[in-house]
Parts: structure tokens; sequence; C-alpha cells
């Protein structure tokens, strides 16, 4: 009977560490998760916010530089969903629940903003006018507000 | 103790109940308003010049449900308050659902003086008091723009539903009594551009409405304007967008603010989501000169030191 108590005993402990111990990695993979997410994110104003001040504010950059913002967004957009894998929220997360609710939708606005990102990003490597640049350019800054009206927590500015 | 129930007692304080309650509504009573129906040549004018100033005022932003298939103006959109739910309203040229049997007159009492055409007193989630400040030309353009370009959409408006001692009309008619004070928009001591500045952000794209905090009884704090609101629209805080280097957008430079208000880009970038962006949706079409004016003004105002969390301001 002692044996059997024991036994209890040891058992529980082994599957409430284990619990504890997988709770702990999936925390870890949490904040690496965030931490990855806002980082791409970061590059991606870098990249919006250098662009904008090629083609609005008149700074004349080496050949090139509009390319590799163009192509870098591009890269960048490619597949967003997928760095919002299921319950990859921790209180440094803006992502709200609405990204996973409205799962599809959400998909749908990610698609539109990389599809933006490489109409834009086309037309700098076919040479387009400035104007035309602009235009898509604006185009593919509508796209992001696409997310971030809907599934983006609204922050300090 | 006998006069109380002395009929002479009782006479005299019908009379008196009698007299304030018919003074009261002879004061609130809705202020004539000598505005011409304008003739069919003269609304096609005035609704050429509609469009823009119907995109800077956001008038589609809360009188248009977020759904793809929401006819635009039809109303029903619920803004969810303190003060319970309102529904906004269709605003649409339908005669019997929206507004299109409305005369211009009775469209500038609505914006004027805050007056349905039967002189009901709107609630002040209806921004009539920012609206009232716009010059009579310009609302005629916007009255002219909906009932010429916009489609009549049947959606019968939805009643408000509040709490319990601000349902009927005395409510809203005794707030606008005590509370409802137009702002001048106009300083001679600056320059034009302020000027155009102010018209624009005070009465047209009535910023404060979004970003001045209310008291508890949803009067913009005085001294406040501009300062941010921790239960703006939607229950989001608003920013502080005075001047204040630490709490306001004192930091940010004249190219910030335009970027801003013509693409929604923060400094860093970031494009900005939620309520501001579809601000921006309709800010978007601001000329190149009102931009400069709303930028010139936002930057030369007061100074309020207020973290938008509830903090209490500091003299700037």
């Amino acid at each position: 009977m002692f044996r059997k108590i024991i036994a209890m005993l040891m058992m529980s402990l082994m599957l409430v560490g284990s619990a504890a111990l997988a709770q702990a990695d999936t925390e870890a993979d949490t904040e690496t998760i965030v931490d990855y997410r806002h980082g791409v994110m970061t590059s991606l104003k870098g990249h919006l916010s250098a662009t904008a001040s090629i083609l609005f504010d008149g700074y004349e950059v080496p050949e090139g530089h509009l390319a590799v913002h163009a192509a870098a967004m591009v890269g960048v957009t490619n597949d967003l969903p997928a760095l919002f894998p299921e319950g990859s929220v921790n209180e440094e997360s803006a992502a709200l629940p609405a990204v996973w609710e409205q799962w599809e939708k959400f998909g749908e606005a990610a698609d539109a903003n990389h599809t933006a990102a490489q109409a834009y990003a086309r037309a700098v490597s076919g040479g387009a006018d400035a104007q035309e640049l602009a235009g898509l350019f604006e185009e593919l800054l509508d796209t992001c507000g696409g997310c971030h009206d809907d599934f983006r927590e609204e922050h300090d500015h | 103790m006998r006069v109380l129930f002395s009929c002479r007692f009782w006479w005299a304080f019908v009379v008196v109940f009698v007299v304030l309650v018919a003074g009261f509504f002879w004061l609130t009573r809705t202020p004539f308003v000598d505005v011409a129906q304008p003739s069919m040549a003269e609304m096609e004018t005035l609704a050429a010049q509609g469009e823009y100033l119907y995109d800077a005022a956001g008038c589609a932003s809360c009188h248009t449900r977020d759904e793809d298939d929401a006819p635009e103006l039809g109303g029903g959109l619920p803004l969810e308050t303190s003060f319970g739910v309102f529904y906004v309203p269709n605003i649409t040229p339908d005669p019997e659902a929206g507004i299109g049997a409305w005369t211009a007159a009775q469209f500038v009492q609505a914006l004027r003086h805050g007056r349905d055409p039967d002189g009901r007193a709107y609630y002040p989630s209806f921004p009539y008091t920012s609206y009232a400040s716009m010059d009579e030309r310009d609302m005629l353009r916007i009255y002219a723009w909906i009932m010429q370009r916009v489609q009549p959409a049947d959606t019968p408006s939805r009643d408000h539903e509040l709490v319990w001692y601000l349902r009927g009309s005395l409510p809203a008619r005794a707030w606008q009594f005590l509370f409802f004070n137009p702002t001048q928009t106009r300083d001679d001591s600056q320059d034009e551009r302020w000027n155009r500045g102010s018209y624009l952000a005070n009465a047209i794209v009535h910023c404060r409405e979004c970003h001045t905090p209310r008291n508890s009884l949803g009067v913009p704090m005085d001294g406040m304007h501009l300062a941010g609101w921790e239960e703006g629209p939607e229950g989001e805080t608003t920013p502080n967008i005075t001047p204040d280097e630490e709490t306001g957008i004192g930091g940010w430079s004249e190219r910030d603010l335009k970027r801003f208000l013509r693409f929604g880009m923060e400094p860093d970038g970031d494009i900005v989501g939620s309520g501001m962006g579809e601000v921006i949706d309709h800010l978007k079409h601001l000329t190149d000169d009102d931009r400069a004016a709303l930028v010139h003004y936002l930057r030369n105002i007061p100074a309020v030191r207020r973290e938008a969390d509830g903090d209490r301001a500091e003299e700037p």
C-alpha cells in the first residue's frame, strides 16, 4: 500500500514537472517569435521611411538604393502570416486576437500587402517614372493599414 | 407647516414650475436659420466643391458601417461610450430613412445648432460642436455633395441605447443650453496660414472631438485642447497632439507631420491603423497648402504636458 502511494506521488511529480518544463519551453519560443516579428516589422518600417525620403523628399541616393529597398520590402512581406503562429502573443506583442480568430481575413490583408510590394518593386526595376512610383508606393502604404486597422492594438505615437 | 398643505401654496408652486419649464423651453428654442434653398444649378456647383470638404470632415468614417457591403452614409455604426451606445444614423439622401427630405436650412440647423428638423437636440456624440464653426457656404457644399452624389439607402436608423438619465430629448437640450458654445477658430493675432489650419482642425476635421479630454458630463476640458484622451473613440486612448516635447508631438518635425497626415506614416516609418487610420484615409486628399496649414497650426498651439492616461496636466 505504502509503495503504491509513493509510486503515485512520484508519477504526479513527474507529470507536473514535465508540464512546467514544456510551459517554459513554449514561453521562450513565444519571446523569440515576437522578438523576431518585431525585428521584421522594424526593418520594414525602415525601408518604408527611406523610400518615402527618396520619393517625396527628393533625397538623392546612390543608384540602386531604391531597388534595394523595394526588394527588401518584397522579401519581408512574403508570407507574413507565417510570423504569427497560434498563441504567439506576450505582453510585448500588439497582435490582436482577431489575427487568429479571423485568420483567413488576416491572410488576405497580408497577401494584399505583399502583392502591392511586388507591384511597386516591378515598377522600380522597370524604370517607371516618379509619379507612377509614388502612386504605387502609396498603394503599398494603404495595404499596411489593411492589417493595422483590424489586427493590431493601437499604441502611443 | 400649515402653509405647505394650503391650496394657495400648491397653486403658487404649479405656477412657478410651469413658468420655469416654459422659460427653459423658450431659452433653448431652436434658433431660426435663414438659408435659401439653392437652385438645381447652384446645387451642382456646390456639389462639385463639396467632395473635398466631405472627405476632410470624415462624414463617412462614422456614418458608414465597417463592412464591405455597407452603403455609404447608411448609418448603423455603434459608438460605445460611458453614456451608452450611440447608433450613428443614416444620412443618405433617402427621403424616408435618410435626410433626403431635408432642406438646406435644416442641414445647416443640424450642423450649426445641433438640432434636427423637428427641433430635437442632438447629443454631442454628433460633432456639431465642431461643425458649428464651419462657414455656411462650406455646410452647403457638403449638403449638396450628399444630396447629389451619394446613393440613397433605405436602412432605418437605430435608436440609441443610453443610460436612463440621458433618455428623451431633455438631457441633450439641457446639455446644449449649459455647455454648447461654438469655437471661434479665427485669431487675428495669428497669420492666415495658422487661421486656415485652425479652421481645418477645429471646424472641418474636428480633431478635438477625439483628442481633447472631456469631463464626466462630456464637456471638453478647458486648457487641454488636443492634449489626448484616454476614453477616445472605441475606448482607445487618443494621443496628445500638442507641441509638448515630452508628451505630445513637439519632437516631430514639419516633415514628420506632413508625412503622417498624408500617409499615416509615423517618424519611424510605422503606418498608423485603427481609428486614426480611417481619418488618414480622408485627410490624404487635403491639398498641399491645406496640409501645410494644418501642420503649421498644430505646431503653434499651446503645448500641454499630459500623458493621455489620466495624469494631471501641468502648466507648460
